[in-house]
């Protein structure tokens, strides 16, 4: 069901699709109701669909509000469709460190404030070569907050004013303040590198590996191969990105050869593709972190005990096992296991019933009643908050969750309630700390802050040596692992799956390099 | 075609409904006592949820790692009280107006009809999706709604059945005899409308009960957690395929439901026509 | 009947706003807006405000309301929030699939409904009449996505006969491969057909045994005139105002049928533009099968009008 509206995302497309079959059932119903041409959908082309040449990708849309204005890219198709049309300065690996792309090379000052970033030669679909003031221009448009960009928080901290172009391929970006983190920033989706002047995105031009053919706002896009691509042309002629919102329809597109990749697979979908045995599944552990926010800056979780009594009293092992129907690991209350940066010598969160019982009677907050905010956003939620309820009883909190719609529920819990769930996809974990969880950042939903954990991370980004920056950054995360009130209770697989005639895909987190990387792929 | 013929009248009274009987009766008993028979909630350690059935769980497990069959045996009575419910909200409400339309007053007929098409033409996907996202989830939103989208088909149903033209001929025969309106409403019409009121009904009652299944999703009425039937077979629809006892067990005493009350209605009806 | 006609049109128009202005009232009551949507969870107070002041939602909502009144009145339906493009853009694009599922889906249940009822009706209790009425029943308990899987997994997949979804077809597409619309369509119909059946089948089967029938037989009437002048008309009428709302739940409660196959029709586009808070486009929308529902009532009432002619009772 349905699921359908945009899904709001973790600095980008992020998490789950929308509410599926739950909106579409309820419509159907509400309103009252509620062989030749053989598997069609793609002409006279094989059963595989794509005929070897023409590649399609089911992935679950935005909807008629779509433009193909790569710097605004809610939602994991938009960064599909960005992928195949722009590149990137630089690109995350799979631990999400980054990595040079349409940047040959970058250095700093010893400051850390100026950085000179050296672009290699490579084309516009216009036969315009990519030039330094084209960087200069498409990350001006991306600091803009109307534009609406997912770095736009990260580009600000750059100085238009002092930055500038130093020749045809190089730039000189003069940041506001030292950071030695800053290529991170140069990989964000929505620094899409475009055309000088672009304002307009009906026949978008990029450097990218495929170029514009059509696209209508919430259907299909359509890419041409371009031979003259940098890093080498694609092996496919024609990449076509279409939209099916529902689950069980990108399931059955893709096991009846209508399509060649079918995005975003949960749960029973999984268990199915794994006993047909002719697609593959493409599935990559610990994607997203599973969170659950306590406001720390609110009654009551502004006891530090009542945070503590819930990290402690919540039973992981059964989480990921039902709610995650146990596609997933359980989460040491930190973001970002296994990506560069995430302090590796942590010991798990072992339950201790007894122990939290103690700690909310010692609060005075025994038959104490909490709402966690929860939505159709993430189909892990709302079995999660059910299964939370009656751990947190085990020992005297009682917990009801209140369901918020979906398509403004990242809105509402900006402001209102003490504890919500959230989600995040991969992503740097310096970001992540200095958006999330330093104190006043605009998107710190759970209120903490902690001067202490401040400083470490200011150290931290003005730190010019990697392994003494990671070592404070260790030291701040163990820091907030404690008292920030965000608690990632699990990490749950992200699961793609392709037919069985394609091959040149590997499972990928999502926003990585790798991930939906169609100009590697091969049909047949 | 012949009417009415012996041979008619003498198998649809000979057939014992037994089939339809037991469809009726099997869901109704497992609603009704249901509760009594299982034995404890499912444990907060779950197991692991969509299992097909197996040791300890003979009909498997749903998508949250309940017991199947614990959660078939208590959603019973929430699924047919609350559809019933609608479905009662409707008919009090429906028929008073259909009947008030298909009197005498012609400016009434007007201003009702009107007045429902305002309602039909009112999209209730919204009424239903801004309740939601407001917070009046209680389950007697969800009753009441339902109830009330249910209003104009009835209404119509009742007017259009009451001004049919057989129907006229009586009444105004009995207005001659100086019988009062609320004599031939009640007596007349009301043996005049059951017939298309009941098959209705047995219709409508389906309708109302995938209408409050699927609201559920909105996150209106019953919890998601809730073991109702209308609400298991909603959650486990995506493991129609890996794990269909969830799905099917629930949506199979549903449909049995449905089927045996409909066709019970249809006998009934058939056996007063020729019983007259 | 003229005057009849005129009347209704005019009340038909009034009918409209009266919903527009119900659907504008309720659709303030939704939590967030626009901006809120489009800006999501990363939006910064700073870019949600800047976006709110660019779709003018920083207006009070009733002067927003205003504006799309006077502009409707001019002929223009104005812009989505959501895309900055005339919302008459969207909704053309997707009115060609919902009719090329709703049109068959109607022709499907006008003809064969009354079909199936009358004769089973006239066949009560004979085994015809219990097979059909059976398979009615069942089909219409049912919940529709499990037929509408079902049918996928076994036609679809594993005898590979027909398409499975349609994604990433317009209606070009669909016109040129029909074959994909021939599942959602059964499913579609299945419903309906099955009420609309049942509901005639009651009809005939009540008005075969009903005093008139039975005074117009002692008359000497031919059983085939009693069935065709009489029987027939009494169970049409109630039916053709049932037909009625299933044109509605054609249009616009496709959803379900729409996400199953992979459709971008009418209703999930409602369901989107409710999601997205683009008041505009789900004003629109409304108008739409505002406008469908009070016409289509009004050929019912025609029709159940022409079949069963209103009387006065009067004394």
């Amino acid at each position: 069901m349905t699921r359908h509206a945009r899904k709001p995302s973790e600095p980008w497309p992020g998490n789950r699709p929308e509410p599926g079959r739950r909106s579409v059932l309820a419509a159907g119903g509400a309103l009252g109701l509620a062989a030749s041409g053989l598997l069609a959908g793609c002409g006279g082309d094989t059963k595989d669909g794509g005929g070897g040449d023409r590649f399609r990708a089911a992935f679950t849309a935005g909807g008629s509000q779509e433009t193909l204005d790569p710097h605004v890219a809610p939602n994991f198709v938009d960064q599909a469709r960005a992928k195949a049309l722009y590149d990137t300065l630089a690109t995350y690996t799979d631990d999400m460190s980054a990595r040079a792309r349409l940047a040959e090379s970058w250095e700093s000052d010893t400051s850390g404030t100026r950085w000179r970033i050296r672009l290699r030669t490579a084309e516009f679909h216009d036969g315009n070569p990519v030039t330094a003031k084209d960087v200069l221009h498409s990350y001006r448009r991306a600091a803009d907050p109307a534009t609406g960009s997912p770095s736009q928080v990260l580009l600000s901290a750059i100085d238009f004013d002092a930055s500038r172009a130093d020749g045809e391929r190089s730039v000189l970006f003069v940041l506001k303040a030292p950071n030695f983190e800053f290529p991170t920033v140069l990989a964000g989706p929505g620094t899409e590198i475009i055309p000088d002047g672009t304002k307009d995105f009906r026949e978008p031009i990029g450097s990218g590996p495929f170029t514009y053919v059509s696209f209508t706002p919430g259907g299909t896009a359509r890419y041409r191969r371009w031979a003259d691509h940098w890093d080498g042309a694609p092996h496919i002629a024609e990449l076509e990105i279409v939209p099916a919102n529902e689950e069980s329809a990108r399931l059955n597109a893709l096991l009846s050869g209508q399509v060649h990749y079918a995005a975003d697979m949960a749960g029973a979908s999984v268990e199915r593709l794994k006993k047909e045995g002719s697609t593959r599944l493409l599935t990559a552990r610990r994607a997203t972190a599973q969170q659950l926010l306590l406001r720390t800056g609110r009654k009551p979780f502004d006891d530090p005990r009542l945070v503590r009594a819930v990290q402690l009293g919540i039973d992981r092992e059964a989480l990921v096992r039902v709610a995650l129907a146990g596609h997933g690991e359980v989460g040491n209350d930190l973001f970002g296991m296994g990506l560069r940066g995430y302090p590796e010598d942590l010991e798990p969160r072992e339950r201790d019933v007894d122990e939290a019982r103690k700690l909310v009677a010692e609060a005075g907050a025994e038959g104490l009643a909490v709402t966690v905010e929860t939505s159709s956003v993430d189909a892990a939620w709302e079995p999660a908050a059910e299964l939370m309820a009656r751990q947190l009883r085990e020992f005297g909190l009682r917990l009801t969750a209140n369901t918020r719609a979906s398509s403004t529920y990242f809105s509402e819990i900006k402001t209102k309630g003490v504890a919500a769930f959230n989600t995040t996809s991969t992503l740097p974990v310096s970001d992540f700390l200095q958006q999330r969880v330093r104190g006043g950042a605009a998107r710190n939903q759970t209120q903490y802050a902690s001067e202490e954990f401040d400083a470490l991370l200011d150290r931290a980004r003005t730190t010019r040596g990697e392994q003494e920056r990671l070592g404070l950054l260790a030291r701040a995360q163990k820091i907030a692992r404690d008292g920030s009130g965000l608690l990632v209770w699990a990490f749950s697989d992200a699961n793609d799956a392709v037919g069985p005639s394609v091959s040149g895909l590997r499972a990928a987190p999502p926003n990585s390099h790798d991930w939906a990387r169609f100009d590697r792929v091969r049909v047949g | 075609m012949t009417p009415r013929t012996k041979t008619d009248a003498v198998r649809t009274r000979a057939r014992h409904p037994w089939i339809a009987s037991a469809l009726l009766g099997v869901p109704v008993l497992v609603a009704l006592a249901g509760p009594w028979t299982a034995g404890d909630a499912p444990s907060a350690e779950g197991a692991l949820p969509s299992q097909p059935p197996g040791a300890g769980h003979p009909l498997g497990t749903d998508v949250l790692g309940r017991d199947v069959l614990w959660l078939v045996l208590h959603g019973g009575a929430s699924v047919l009280g609350s559809a019933l419910g609608a479905l009662l909200v409707g008919l009090a409400v429906g028929v008073p107006l259909g009947l008030l339309a298909a009197g005498p007053r012609r400016g009434f007929d007007e201003s009702v009809m009107r007045g429902l098409d305002l309602l039909l033409a009112f999209p209730g996907l919204l009424v239903l999706m801004t309740l939601a996202a407001t917070g009046h989830r209680d389950w007697y939103w969800l009753v009441t709604v339902a109830g009330i989208l249910q209003v104009p088909a009835v209404a119509r149903l009742v007017r259009g059945a009451a001004l049919e033209p057989g129907s006229r001929t009586v009444v105004e025969a009995l207005w001659m005899q100086g019988h009062g309106w609320a004599y031939i409403h009640l007596r007349h019409l009301a043996r005049q409308l059951a017939a298309p009121l009941a098959t209705d009904a047995g219709g409508r009652f389906a309708v109302v009960l995938y209408l409050l299944a699927s609201a559920n999703f909105l996150g209106l009425g019953l919890p998601s957690s809730s073991p109702d039937w209308a609400v298991l077979i909603e959650r486990n629809s995506d493991a129609l395929f890996t794990q269909p006892a969830a799905v099917l067990v629930p949506a199979g005493l549903l449909t049995a439901l449905c089927v045996g009350g409909n066709l019970l209605v249809d006998r009934a009806l058939a056996r007063r026509r020729t019983d007259r | 009947m003229r005057a009849y006609l005129l009347r209704r049109s005019l009340l038909a128009v009034i009918q409209c706003l009266v919903v527009l202005v119900a659907v504008f009232a309720v659709g303030t009551l939704l939590p967030g807006d626009t901006a809120d949507v489009l800006r999501g969870e990363l939006g910064t107070p700073e870019q949600v405000a800047a976006l709110r002041t660019q779709l003018g939602l920083d207006e009070p909502a009733w002067t927003r309301f205003g504006h799309w009144l006077g502009s409707l009145l001019t002929g223009h339906l104005g812009n989505s929030l959501t895309t900055g493009l005339p919302v008459g853009d969207d909704i053309g694009r997707r009115i060609g699939v919902t009719l090329l599922l709703g049109v068959p889906a109607l022709v499907l249940v006008t003809v064969v409904a009354p079909l199936l009822g009358t004769v089973s009706g006239l066949r009560e209790g004979s085994r015809t009449d219990r097979t059909l009425n059976t398979a009615a029943v069942v089909l219409h308990a049912v919940p529709e996505f499990v037929l509408g899987l079902l049918l996928v997994a076994s036609v679809s997949l594993a005898a590979g006969l027909l398409p499975a979804t349609a994604i990433g077809m317009d209606t070009a597409a669909l016109i040129a491969q029909p074959a994909v619309l021939v599942l959602p369509v059964a499913v579609l119909t299945a419903r309906h057909l099955c009420d609309l059946a049942r509901q005639v089948r009651a009809g005939v089967a009540a008005g075969r045994h009903g005093p008139v029938a039975e005074h117009l037989r002692l008359l000497g009437t031919r059983e085939r005139t009693v069935v065709l002048r009489h029987v027939l008309p009494g169970a049409l009428g109630p039916a053709a105002q049932q037909f009625a709302r299933c044109v509605e739940g054609l249009l616009g409660g496709a959803v379900l049928v729409e996400s199953v196959f992979g459709f971008r029709g009418l209703g999930s586009g409602f369901v989107e533009a409710v999601q997205n808070r683009d008041l505009p486009q789900v004003q629109t929308y409304a108008l739409l099968f505002a406008g469908t529902a009070v016409v289509v009532n009004l050929v019912g009432d025609l029709v159940a009008f022409r079949l069963a002619p209103r009387r006065e009772v009067t004394a």
